[in-house]
């Protein structure tokens, strides 16, 4: 081989791979992407089929006998209400009182920004289970419990919270948000600043008659913002009652504070039911994949992103 | 300014500040009982204080945990993942951003979409891959299934930093000669350093608080309990432990080290999601 | 790996020997030994004798029935300044569930026609739930899984708890009043049936060199020493007899322990404790957990609750056979 000829092949090749360097930057991360979250969820589409254990999963195949197992038990339907009573919840906690404080804190200097900003940041970097732990000291179902302390200086019997049907639900979800609020406190923050300060004080600056302003220029810049948070509250408000259900309530009193994707845990990990566990994952990925592409297909057509 | 909009902005300072103390009212709460003699925690339980603070809950758990183990093990999973995200994220990101190819569009939504996959969806799967490679209780069997977990999210955030990045730069290093993985390496990480030291905290923070997954995959074995297994192994085991002061003190110590993290990483982790985030 | 293996390959005749046959038959599921038994628990009722002693009641004589302790609930809330008395820590292993359910003359699990079912949906089981959950309901217990019940009652919040005696060790460890304890409830004529408790060890080796080394050590966990660390520590029933009768091993501690004495005395109420048979075995138990919630939450009587879990547990036990 002569060098000449040697150096055209180099540079034919560096030409050739020229068109596959994208492709070998992406492709580790894509390998391990594939590997350990569609492979994974193709494997559990299999599941789906087959009643088995942990050890043998594939032990009978059943057709659709998993998904009709599910579907047909009494307690799917509170499964489903449940955990859109969480979602609703979470809209409430994680998108409407964050972005609204967000809104308040116009009125605020930089200094009092940053100081509740790095405040109510802080929920978010402590483990969610050791946060769970702190809330189970308040909703302890002794007289000596914090919540039940107070509700006896009104003369109030103490409370089981957690082994009551009508209000551990409700607490499952107010330490979720404690824990998630101040992140989408963060971002909304995040969104308000990229808004030019004029539009803003002059809306400020009218009080009252500032209103249809913000109405006008304020909410639709801040749309874009308010998309993102949206959407990770509805992906996120299942998994962020899980480990509080985990440790508190393991879906009880009843049922009462279990959700569909709380189900799946423990039918996989507590009865050890993988077949079970994976036709709920499907259910789920459903509605979930459809909840998701309603919200972007009726947001897509109002929000201009900004790119 | 008018009188209508002081007093409104009066009353956006008191709804904050309450707003504020509601966040904050339970970590007073942890701090204050880890410091409590045992039987003053069901006196003056309205109280977080006390006149009397002791070391004993924290000596009790230091004498019954191994928490050592436990902080070397939440170290090496957290680090891992870190690293092994970053080191994922970083030429992905890079070449989203900045090269056109088939198919982008397409390996881009997969990335992305990935995200939408519930990680409990996939426990299972994972689970027993993680079996059969006889990882099932070791640090590396936490480690990689997370990597791809998340993954998405570091791209994308690495990304929304890039392309904001100026072009001619680039172009500049491309006139030089320089080849795509030296703009990699010199230009792109350095240029966008403080975005990928927060997007590392963040993945650190969030890996060393996960639970549910070291405990499915670590729970076995005490040798491979994170602290945050750790300490739930301590609040339910009906067999010792399980009284509030020593249960606080564990718990202030497994968040001792993601908090002061934060601290020092404050403004680098605010500013970055306060830029990457929410630009769409 | 069968222990008769373990014996013709590693030795051991000697130290089988010293088990009395209803322990070796514990493990024993048809076609000899599969493992050694450790050591037992079973569930009885701790109590602050301090409240006896403040309601002028003597603490040597605590209630060993149901209707006793119903007699003097009334002066132990008064004396205690209104805390509840009782607290049965319960959680989905039914555990307690089954102590009520069996002690009041019912079965969790019952053979028919060669199939298994429930008998949860009899009126005995349905009476011991209602009795438990009627003392939730008029506050005379508190309704907490067992994360709450052991602090509570290590704190004072409650005067009496029914738990494990696997938690005596810890219990004793951290109160700061008189603990005393006696045997759980019985109910009108009813002979007490408790479940027995514990944890498995299981050691999984291919290595011959590995295996002897377990099986050694095994030996040496069932060994009057290693019960007598084990029961010193925690608080499990040594199933070696005589133990706690012999000096050199548990004796004394069991001397200084009354409460140890309580779980030894009671051994011979104690009962298997019911998982449900199949691979719906543990969805079924959650069932069995449900219906306790349900009926200790007052959402449903005892009876209404049970029925229902009964109908689901049948369901999905379908088909397990059963002998006699």
């Amino acid at each position: 081989m002569s060098a000449a000829h040697s150096r055209e092949g180099t540079r034919r090749l560096s030409l050739r791979l020229g068109k596959l360097v994208p492709y070998l930057y992406i492709a580790p991360a894509l390998i391990v992407i594939l590997l350990f979250v569609y492979w994974p969820l193709a494997r559990t589409f299999q599941l789906s089929f087959y009643q088995g254990n942990l050890i043998n999963p594939f032990r009978s195949y059943v057709g659709l006998g998993n998904y009709t197992e599910m579907i047909g038990s009494s307690l799917f339907g509170d499964l489903i209400l449940q955990s859109l009573l969480y979602t609703v919840l979470a809209l409430i906690g994680s998108v409407l009182v964050p972005v609204s404080l967000a809104f308040l804190t116009l009125a605020l200097t930089e200094r009092e920004i940053d100081f509740y900003q790095s405040l109510l940041f802080v929920p978010t970097v402590i483990a969610f289970n050791v946060v769970v732990l702190i809330w189970a000291f308040f909703f302890l179902p002794t007289t000596g419990g914090l919540f039940n302390t107070i509700l006896g200086y009104f003369g109030q019997q103490p409370r089981a919270w957690m082994k009551d049907p009508l209000l551990a639900l409700p607490g499952i979800a107010l330490i979720a948000n404690w824990k998630v609020m101040g992140f989408h406190f963060l971002l909304a923050i995040a969104g308000l600043r990229a808004i030019p300060r004029e539009y803003l004080e002059a809306a400020y600056v009218d009080g009252a008659s500032g209103w249809p302003l913000i109405r006008r220029v304020v909410l639709p810049l801040f749309a874009p913002t308010g998309l993102f948070i949206l959407i990770i509250t509805l992906i996120g408000a299942l998994d962020a009652v899980f480990t509080p259900i985990r440790v508190m309530t393991e879906g009880g009193p009843n049922n009462a504070t279990n959700n569909l994707m709380y189900a799946i845990y423990s039918e996989g990990f507590r009865f050890f039911r993988p077949g079970q566990a994976s036709a709920l994952s499907i259910i789920l990925i459903i509605l979930f994949g459809g909840l998701i592409y309603w919200q972007y297909r009726l947001f897509d057509r109002n929000v201009t992103y900004e790119r | 300014m008018s009188v209508k909009a002081v007093t409104s902005a009066r009353l956006a300072r008191v709804i904050l500040f309450i707003a504020m103390l509601l966040v904050v009212t339970p970590l007073i709460f942890q701090l204050g009982i880890s410091f409590k003699p045992p039987d003053q925690v069901f006196t003056n339980v309205l109280s977080p204080f006390t006149t009397t603070p002791t070391l004993e809950n924290y000596a009790m758990v230091l004498r019954t945990v191994p928490i050592v183990q436990y902080l070397w093990n939440s170290l090496t999973f957290s680090a891992g993942v870190t690293l092994g995200q970053i080191l994922l994220a970083l030429p992905a990101a890079f070449a989203f951003s900045y090269y056109d190819f088939r198919f982008k569009n397409f390996l881009l939504a997969l990335v992305l979409l990935s995200l939408l996959v519930p990680f409990v969806v996939t426990y299972i799967p994972n689970y027993l891959l993680l079996a059969q490679l006889r990882l099932v209780n070791t640090v590396p069997g936490l480690i990689l299934p997370m990597l791809g977990v998340s993954l998405g999210f570091g791209i994308f955030l690495l990304r929304q930093h890039f392309v904001s990045f100026q072009k001619d730069i680039l172009e500049a290093a491309m006139i030089d000669g320089a080849s795509s993985w030296q703009i990699l390496t010199r230009v792109v990480a350095p240029a966008n350093r403080s975005a990928i030291a927060a997007l590392a905290v963040y993945i650190l923070i969030n890996t060393w608080n996960q639970f549910i997954w070291p405990l499915l995959v670590g729970g076995g074995r005490v040798e491979s309990y994170t602290l945050t297994v750790g300490v739930q192994m301590y609040f339910t085991n009906p067999e010792g432990g399980n009284v509030w002061g020593s249960i606080m003190a564990a718990s202030v110590l497994t968040s001792l080290p993601t908090i002061l993290m934060y601290l020092a990483m404050r403004k680098g982790i605010l500013r970055t999601f306060t830029e990457g985030a929410v630009k769409g | 790996m069968p222990v008769s293996d373990l014996v013709a390959a590693y030795g051991g005749e000697d130290y089988l020997a010293t088990f009395p046959q209803n322990v070796i038959d514990l493990t024993d599921l048809g076609s000899g030994p599969i493992g050694i038994a450790y050591s037992l628990s079973n569930p009885v009722v701790y109590y602050n004798a301090d409240v006896f002693t403040a309601a002028g009641l003597d603490p040597s004589a605590a209630p060993t029935t149901w209707e006793g302790w119903q007699e003097i609930e009334p002066a132990l809330s008064e004396a205690s300044g209104g805390k509840p008395v009782f607290n049965f820590g319960y959680g989905s292993d039914n555990w307690i569930l089954q102590a009520f359910v069996e002690s009041a003359g019912g079965r969790m699990l019952v053979c028919e026609n060669g199939e298994y079912r429930t008998g949860l949906d009899s009126a005995e089981a349905a009476a011991g739930l209602q009795a438990w959950a009627d003392t939730v309901l008029s506050g005379q217990s508190i309704n907490a899984g067992y994360n709450d019940a052991t602090p509570a009652f290590i704190a004072g919040e409650t005067v009496t708890y029914t738990y494990s005696i696997a938690g005596r060790g810890n219990i004793q460890d951290q109160v700061a009043y008189d603990l005393r304890a006696t045997t759980f409830p019985q109910f009108g004529e009813n002979p007490v049936r408790i479940p027995g408790g514990g944890n498995f060890l299981t050691v999984f080796a291919t290595d011959p060199a590995q295996q002897e080394a377990a099986w050694k050590w095994v030996q040496f966990l069932t060994s009057p020493e290693g019960f007598t660390a084990w029961t010193e520590g925690l608080g499990y029933v040594p199933l070696l007899p005589n133990l706690t009768e012999d000096p050199a091993y548990l004796a004394d501690f069991v001397a200084a322990n009354p409460i140890e004495q309580v779980a030894i005395d009671q051994l011979g109420s104690v009962v298997r404790w019911t998982s449900f048979p199949g691979p719906n075995g543990l969805a079924a138990g959650e069932a069995a957990f449900r219906a306790t919630q349900a009926a200790l939450s007052g959402e449903q009587t005892a009876a209404d609750a049970l029925a229902a879990a009964a109908e689901e547990i049948n369901t999905l036990i379908a088909g397990q056979a059963c002998a006699g």
